[in-house]
């Protein structure tokens, strides 16, 4: 058991290890730069997939080392001067959005190039056998002997930021950008440096942790999330912070796995020990970022003389280009759209191609979701990268029932929304602690937490998710199992919620959210409590979210930890974006466009996520307030909705304690 | 040396500078003077190429430094020490010496540590500590030391005794005289006209974006009526 302990504990420190070298570059990129990157992941891919193969080629562990450091560092640095360096001066949201497009085209492109099978990393030779640090218990060399190799180069990477010159500028940049550049430092070079450097360490990370995992494309969005988690729980700019908060959280991760079982089994009844308690230890870390952000939002290390981060203000005043182009075909385009959503089962039937209408119930489906998060995202400015979150609650919440006999969906979807609400409710009094990029990561890494603790249901299938037994009954009223009423069903739901929409964005409430995107502390200057508005934003959507949640898990006849997974986050985010943000035809006209090209791209070829990632970076930086932006009023003319003044809402409805 | 050609610049929408005519020759300390809000700063912002110019070209040593980059505007000779100092708080006294140290104009005799120290000689047993924990005069005292560390042909002050204790102030104006007796050409801004009046050769007053008057320190002193007119003093 103590040995055990021992070795338990050093496993963690060797995780541990490989989330500094992650977050290091992260906190660097994060503290100088101010940049989101989340393509980071994709670099620890590359550092293994590159080192691998030049490995297994030269037959060299040392050489292949060496060039997945340098391959990565060099990749970096053309990442830097091609895409990553035009995102510094925008918002959150388009790091986000271009790092996520970035991500897919890695990802897929490795896929391409080694194939979708795991690639076999050997550990060397020398390496290959155990050491007994203490007797009586073997421990595998490899493993020592990467938690030796982290400590070395974060030895190193604490040397060159603490004792050289370039070191110097580094923190010289990140307190104070512009003062750097005036005297005489070509800020730019920094920061390209700092951006290869994050990269290479990835990049080794990546190799050095490719023997003892499982190398595919992909393989690093996990790792990512990992270290986003360290990150806040480090405080974000700080090497140091990032340091103590990824040896915590590799310990914690793995002591939790091993021992929380045991521990709970003591309270518990086995069984209950056995159902908990491995859903409970892939939440802990979690659930520890989550304590650490609400008694210290900074994190436990906050980066000394770093300027606080803040989100770099979208100016409202530069319309995006091509905005108001079709002002005139507004009308024709929507009821085209209207006209084409209504009349699609007939169409279908027409074409004798019932398969449309379940094309177009996803997309009404999805179009509900990204209306739902819209409210969120696009009306109060808050970028959430986790609401999929709820779509995977509304669903479970269905499946569950439904497993356990009550089939009513009076019963299911209502609670279903119910659920998704309290859970927002709980998690978004924690989220809205902070903001800017720790809310873009706190949002994501709620979700990752709802994801690994739905993968670990076992009972209701765990990793691989369940089957609907039956879809949801409305007393005779509806039935699901008919394509087409389940299709108007939706139809109907998502027309309330536009109406809805549109309603709220022009109610006191809406106006509200409206300031608060614009200017938050000016809002809170004339009286407004923010935080409570933001609160019933997240929680209004999130409720909404889980209806869609609901259907989709109706649509499916399925339920699975995947309905939460960050892509699909991610997939919500770039439907309102390209849509068209604090729009309410947005939402839809974006999920038809992205369901529509996906289904489109997936036909023409199977790497279409590539096609995919290129098209979303495009859109970053070409297609700013996206399709919808074509069809709006043209820039300027945005019509001030009349106040309909009741005296219910003359006053604010939440206003700071005193 | 540095001349200004009819310069205009701009923050967004708003003007702020109209066709600003300056020129400071080799050696020289020329003073920039004006109330609150009259475009000296934003002058030195232009200079330094943080401030877009809407008119106009700013020339150093012949060649033409507006539309440069600020970096690019530093190495070819120029040196801010900046309102409100901006030391870098997360770096000791010596990094924020030695970080940007350069010698691009290859000076004959370059300023170094030891000399920094010799001028602002408080600052020596504060090497190791973090600027961030200094006192602003001693932060005053490092931002321009810093400035010196890159070894400028023209060194630009703006506002470096502003909110200092009268002891302190000494003790930079003593520097200043010091630093221009190496025959350091310098760009003061600054309220002081007594002091100013003893240590540039000549004064630009600016009021709303605009020169309004030029001309010798004897001048200056002498007619009253140009400080209530446009110095409010």
């Amino acid at each position: 058991m103590h040995l055990l302990f021992v070795e338990q504990i050093l496993n963690g420190l060797q995780l541990g290890i490989i989330l500094f070298l992650m977050a290091a570059g992260l906190t660097l990129t994060f503290g100088i730069m101010n940049l989101v990157n989340l393509a980071h992941g994709s670099l620890f891919m590359l550092g293994a997939y590159l080192g691998v193969t030049f490995q297994l080629l030269t037959g060299s562990f040392v050489l292949g080392f060496g060039f997945a450091g340098v391959a990565t560092f060099l990749i970096g640095l053309v990442m830097e001067r091609l895409v990553i360096r035009h995102l510094y001066a925008r918002s959150h949201l388009d790091q986000v959005m271009c790092t996520v497009g970035l991500v897919y085209v890695f990802n897929e492109a490795t896929r391409m190039v080694f194939g979708p099978e795991p690639l076999h990393a050997p550990v060397p030779a020398l390496l290959s056998g155990t050491v007994e640090l203490i007797p009586g218990a073997p421990y595998p060399a490899y493993r020592l002997a990467m938690i030796v190799a982290g400590l070395a180069i974060g030895g190193l990477l604490y040397g060159l930021i603490a004792k050289t010159r370039t070191g110097m500028l580094i923190r010289a940049g990140a307190s104070n950008r512009v003062m750097t550049s005036v005297l005489g430092v070509n800020i730019g070079t920094i920061y390209a440096v700092v951006f290869g450097l994050g990269a290479a360490l990835a990049g080794f990370a990546g190799f050095i942790a490719a023997p003892i995992l499982t190398v595919y494309p992909g393989m690093g969005d996990n790792v990512l999330i990992l270290a986003l988690v360290v990150l806040v729980v480090g405080g974000m700019g700080s090497v140091k912070g990032a340091f103590v908060a990824a040896l915590l959280v590799g310990v914690i991760d793995t002591i939790g796995r091993a021992y929380l079982k045991d521990v709970m089994g003591l309270m518990l009844s086995p069984v209950a020990a056995n159902t908990v308690a491995p859903a409970l230890a892939s939440m802990l870390i979690y659930i520890l970022m989550a304590v650490v952000l609400f008694f210290r939002p900074e994190g436990l290390v906050p980066a000394a003389g770093m300027r606080r981060p803040e989100a770099p203000s979208e100016s409202s005043s530069d319309a995006p280009p091509g905005a108001g182009l079709l002002a005139r075909w507004r009308v024709p385009a929507l009821g085209l759209l209207g006209g084409g959503l209504l009349l699609l089962p007939l169409v279908a039937g027409l074409a004798d191609s019932p398969f449309w209408v379940d094309v177009g119930l996803r997309v009404v489906i999805f179009a509900i979701a990204a209306l739902s998060l819209d409210l969120i995202l696009g009306r109060t400015g808050l970028v959430s990268f986790g609401h999929a979150l709820y779509l995977g609650v509304g669903a479970y919440v269905v499946g569950i029932l439904a497993d356990k006999g009550i089939e009513s969906g009076f019963v299911q979807w209502p609670l279903a929304m119910a659920v998704s609400a309290a859970l927002a409710a709980a998690l978004s009094v924690v989220a809205l602690r902070t903001s800017g990029t720790f809310f873009i990561m706190i949002t994501l890494a709620f979700a990752q937490m709802m994801f690994y603790g739905a993968s670990s249901l076992y009972d209701y299938g765990g990793d691989d998710g369940m089957h609907l037994p039956v879809r949801s009954t409305f007393g005779g009223l509806v039935d699901l199992y008919d394509a087409t009423q389940f299709y108007y069903l939706a139809l109907a739901l998502l027309v309330l919620l536009a109406g809805l929409n549109i309603r709220l964005a022009r109610s006191r409430f809406g106006l509200v959210l409206r300031g608060i995107r614009v200017n938050e502390s000016r809002m809170q200057a004339v009286g407004f409590s923010t935080f409570h508005y933001k609160l019933v934003a997240c929680v209004v959507a999130a409720a909404v979210c889980g209806l869609a949640g609901a259907m989709l898990a109706n649509a499916a006849e399925f339920v699975g930890p995947q309905f939460m997974d960050w892509t699909r986050s991610a997939e919500l985010m770039i439907m309102v974006v390209a849509g068209g943000l604090a729009t309410p035809f947005g939402p839809i006209v974006g999920a038809l466009a992205y369901l529509g090209l996906e289904k489109y791209l997936s036909d023409l070829t199977i790497h279409w996520r590539l096609a995919f990632g290129v098209l979303l970076i495009l859109l970053v930086f070409v297609g700013r307030g996206g399709l919808g932006a074509l069809f709006a009023p043209a820039p300027g003319g945005e019509a001030v909705p009349a106040h309909k003044g009741s005296f219910r809402w003359a006053r604010p409805f939440f206003r700071p304690r005193a | 040396m540095l001349e200004l050609r009819q310069v205009g610049a701009a923050y967004g929408s708003s003007r702020v500078l109209f066709g600003i005519d300056i020129a400071i020759a080799e050696g020289e300390v020329v003073a920039l003077l004006g109330r609150n809000g009259m475009g000296k700063t934003t002058t030195v912002n232009a200079i330094m190429g943080l401030v877009p110019l809407t008119q106009g070209d700013i020339r150093f040593s012949g060649e033409r430094i507006s539309g440069l980059p600020p970096y690019k505007v530093a190495r070819s000779g120029l040196a801010l020490v900046p309102e409100g100092r901006q030391v870098f708080p997360n770096l000791s006294v010596e990094e924020n010496l030695v970080a940007t140290a350069a010698n691009h104009g290859r000076a004959a005799a370059p300023w170094t540590l030891g000399s920094v120290y010799d001028l602002f000689p408080a600052l020596t047993p504060l090497a190791r500590r973090s600027a961030g924990l200094l006192s602003g005069g001693e932060q005053q005292m490092l931002a321009i030391g810093r400035a010196l560390m890159t070894n400028p042909r023209l060194l630009i002050l703006d506002e470096a005794t502003e909110g200092l204790a009268p002891r302190i102030r000494r003790e930079i104006w003593t520097a200043l005289e010091r630093i221009r007796g190496r025959g350091q050409s310098v760009l003061v801004i600054d309220k002081n006209i007594r002091m100013l009046g003893r240590i540039a050769d000549r004064h630009y007053i600016l009021e709303k974006g605009r020169i309004v008057w030029s001309g010798a320190s004897d001048r200056l002193l002498s007619d009253d009526s140009l400080r209530t007119r446009f110095l409010g003093a």
